[in-house]
């Protein structure tokens, strides 16, 4: 399992590394630029006017929550199916183990690499908000991140059971970025879930566990975050289970 | 070329046709996802918006807001770049390239046709959204908004096809297509951001999405011509790439 651990992380690291970057960079340049930022957002009520409003309105309600979703569904993909078209397959299942392990240990380090994803914002934020003079509550950056880490595993898990699937790199790309653009849209419709969209749980709007007053959230969401792991990890034996099923010629 | 290759003997119409169906082959299947799912993306919105005839919001407004300015441009977007990725990088690492470097066609021809089939596909694309559109606003009532479909084809024709030559030139440089896709779709937010935060926003033209958002009132045709001539800059720079692998 360390070796296969190994290869999925040699394989995803690249997007891994970019993602960091692009998340780190987006959060120094909210912070960094907060002042203009804030003037352009114009806002003149709380909590918009106060920097964790501003923070949360341009972070964890629009931007760095859609670049998470986005990263998510990128992290994803790649797999068996995948190898087949490059050509290395037959060294991948020549190895002594059985198929869904190259499987599990996929899955495993993408949920890994996504959580220190969403530890990226706990660190910047807080820190680069401390260099410019404000203030960020650590328990706030880490609440939010519990979130964006729930909800991305079942954005991951989704992208991870397209790319067994699907077989074509671009094809897979295709259909995991329509089904994540779709899936909130669908959810949406669905009686009931209306207010359980992925991005609305993520930034906590209309969510019980959230004051749009103070733009906070006032508890710990672990139920919320506990519940979309439970989701994630039931779709991703689903697909453990295809890939095991799955012929290769 | 490289220098005592053998010079192409091909006659240059019937090499661009056979490129082009190999582009088409390799790209056809993306496309029809893309076709099936921004087509249904168009005919829900639109459809959905069917109650909202009685509301004080004019329909042709409302299908603008909803569709040419939302959801559907955003998915757009994200397909036209998938459309426009994939070059011999990528055939390098599925180990098709050197069939492919085995035609007697230069490297400049084969971006040229690939270039050529990402653009008549993205402009398929525009063209489906706004027939879909149209239509679906047709059946429902609101009016076939012909005027306006047609803008918005010619805006997001020119438009994507920048989008899909930013694609192609991440995929020429990057060879993984997942990365190469993500370095893409993460520049296009950056210059958005960049747009938003800089006096640029003062300047609707340089703002590639109000372009595509624009034609509401009217085809911003200095601005497309602009954005045409970003893609030709776009394509001339993976021209020089392309060039400067090869030697």
């Amino acid at each position: 399992m360390p070796a296969l651990s190994w290869k999925a992380w040699r394989e995803s690291r690249a997007r891994f590394a970019l993602s960091a970057a692009a998340l780190a960079g987006l959060c120094l340049a909210l912070v960094v630029f907060q002042a203009e930022l804030r003037r352009l957002i114009g806002a003149t009520e709380p909590p918009a006017t106060t920097y964790v409003g501003y923070l949360h309105i341009r972070l964890y309600a629009s931007v760095g929550c859609a670049v998470f979703w986005l990263i998510a569904i990128v992290l994803g993909l790649g797999g068996l199916a995948r190898e087949r078209t490059h050509g290395t397959l037959g060294f991948t299942l020549a190895l002594p183990v059985p198929r869904s392990h190259h499987a599990i240990a996929r899955a495993a380090i993408g949920v890994l690499e996504l959580a220190a994803l969403a530890l990226v914002p706990v660190i910047v934020v807080p820190a680069a908000s401390w260099l410019v003079g404000e203030r960020y509550p650590w328990s706030q950056a880490v609440g939010f991140a519990t979130l964006w880490l729930g909800v991305g595993s079942v954005g991951f898990a989704i992208s991870f059971a397209i790319s067994v699937i699907v077989r074509s790199d671009y094809v897979a790309l295709a259909v995991a970025v329509l089904t994540m653009r779709l899936v909130p849209s669908a959810v949406a419709l669905i009686p009931g879930l209306e207010g359980w969209r992925p991005l609305d749980v993520m930034s906590g709007r209309g969510q019980s566990y959230f004051d749009p007053a103070t733009a906070m959230l006032t508890c710990a969401p672990w139920p919320v975050a506990a519940a979309a792991l439970v989701a994630a990890c039931a779709l991703i034996t689903i697909a453990v289970q295809l890939a095991r099923q799955e012929r290769f010629a | 070329m490289t220098v005592g290759a053998v010079r192409p003997t091909t006659s240059a119409p019937r090499a661009a046709a056979s490129l082009a169906y190999k582009a088409w082959c390799e790209t056809r299947v993306r496309l029809a996802v893309a076709a099936v799912a921004l087509g249904a993306a168009c005919a829900l919105v639109v459809a959905q918006g069917d109650w909202r005839l009685g509301h004080p919001m004019p329909f042709a407004r409302y299908v603008w807001s909803a569709a040419y300015n939302d959801s559907v441009k955003t998915a757009f977007v994200w397909l036209a770049v998938i459309l426009g990725t994939g070059s011999l990088r990528q055939e390098h690492a599925v180990g098709t390239a050197g069939f492919t470097l085995a035609l007697p066609v230069t490297r400049g021809q084969l971006l040229a046709v690939r270039a050529g089939v990402g653009l008549a596909e993205v402009a398929a694309l525009a063209v489906l959204a706004a027939v879909v559109i149209s239509g679906v606003s047709w059946a429902t009532g609101g009016g076939a908004l012909i005027g306006l479909s047609l803008r918005f084809v010619v805006a997001w024709t020119v438009c994507g096809g920048l989008l899909a030559s930013i694609g192609l030139l991440a995929s020429i440089a990057i060879a993984n297509e997942y990365v190469g896709w993500l370095v893409t779709i993460l520049a296009i937010m950056a210059y958005q951001v960049t747009v938003a935060l800089t006096p640029l926003r003062r300047s609707p033209a340089c703002d590639l999405f109000q372009i595509m958002a624009m034609p509401s009132t009217g085809l911003p045709i200095t601005a497309l011509l602009g954005v045409a001539a970003a893609t030709a800059g776009v394509l001339a720079i993976g021209h020089r790439w392309l060039r400067a692998r090869e030697r």
